[in-house]
């Protein structure tokens, strides 16, 4: 039996935070209607956000969502 | 009843009627505090207020006063203000003291902890028991465990930083951590239940037959909280 993964969807959402200037794991909680531990959990990909949290995320950093999120390829 | 802590009573009404005054002034004072650290220093003064009516209750119908009656009040109150002073400190700290554990898990650590401690002393004390023990025994742990449950989690709402977050609506982490939780729990609570008819059978008593299916709900409430815990922890993915 193959071992289970801790998630097939990646992201980079703490890269994109980092590179917008300024913004903390709070300031994006607080954009996302969410706690700072669930940002934490987000980019360290414990937990795979709603497709509406991912979409938000995805419009917050001006990016096309599929450059945030991506499948883990097989 | 004693009437001479009487005098002193329309003294200790106006004293009550400003301490709530002061307390709906604080709540609503404009500012940045949260309404948890506002809501703290208000209860403290509707404490304060309320330390002198209990002593005057207390002496006028036993007769005497102790450090018991009204001085709880101040200790709690005490509390209350210095928590709301703590959690007014590290607001104003840079960088901004966070919590690192979730509300939730620490909720979760104490109700494990409680239950474990009181079904432990629970067994000790009953094991092996007349049904009239037993029975003494299983209202007691109910008991501790209410006390126990009660006080950490006041512990734990105090020490948490930042304060308000303690009563944050639940974000949809939060949430699957829930659901997935009450389904892991949900498996031992239904085979409990689909084996009441075996413990009927094999339990003498009444009182036996309670406190084995109480057990079986304590074991889905430790799958829940323990799936809790393990899920913020390493995550729901």
């Amino acid at each position: 039996m193959a071992p289970r993964r801790r998630s097939r969807v990646q992201n980079h959402v703490r890269a994109l935070r980092e590179r917008h200037e300024g913004m903390t794991q709070q300031h994006l909680a607080d954009a996302l209607g969410v706690s700072r531990q669930t940002v934490i959990a987000i980019e360290q990909g414990k937990f795979c956000p709603s497709l509406e949290s991912a979409l938000r995320i995805a419009r917050l950093f001006e990016e096309p969502v599929e450059d945030v999120f991506e499948l883990e390829a097989d | 009843m004693n009437s001479s802590f009487m005098p002193l009573g329309p003294f200790i009404a106006v004293f009550f009627i400003a301490s709530v005054a002061v307390a709906f002034k604080v709540y609503r004072a404009p500012g940045d505090a949260p309404a948890a650290e506002r809501g703290l220093l208000a209860s403290a003064c509707v404490l304060v207020g309320l330390s002198p009516v209990v002593w005057l209750l207390v002496g006028w119908l036993a007769g005497e006063t102790s450090v018991f009656t009204g001085g709880i009040q101040l200790i709690v109150a005490a509390a209350l203000a210095g928590a709301a002073g703590l959690g007014r400190h590290r607001r104003r700290q840079v960088p901004v003291v966070v919590s690192r554990w979730h509300f939730n898990e620490k909720s979760a650590f104490i109700i494990i902890l409680s239950l474990l401690v009181v079904c432990a002393t629970f067994a000790r004390r009953a094991w092996g028991g007349e049904d009239a023990v037993v029975l003494a025994s299983f209202g007691r742990a109910i008991v501790e465990l209410v006390v126990f449950v009660v006080i950490g989690h006041i512990i734990a709402a105090l020490t948490h930083a930042p304060i308000d977050a303690a009563d944050a609506k639940p974000d949809e982490r939060d949430r699957a951590v829930t659901l997935l939780s009450a389904r892991n729990a949900y498996y031992l609570l239904f085979a409990g239940f689909v084996s009441l008819p075996f413990y009927a059978v094999f339990q003498p008593s009444v009182v036996g037959f309670v406190v084995t299916w109480t057990g079986v709900l304590v074991l889905s409430e430790l799958v829940y909280y323990g799936s809790v815990l393990t899920y913020y922890r390493l995550g729901t993915e």
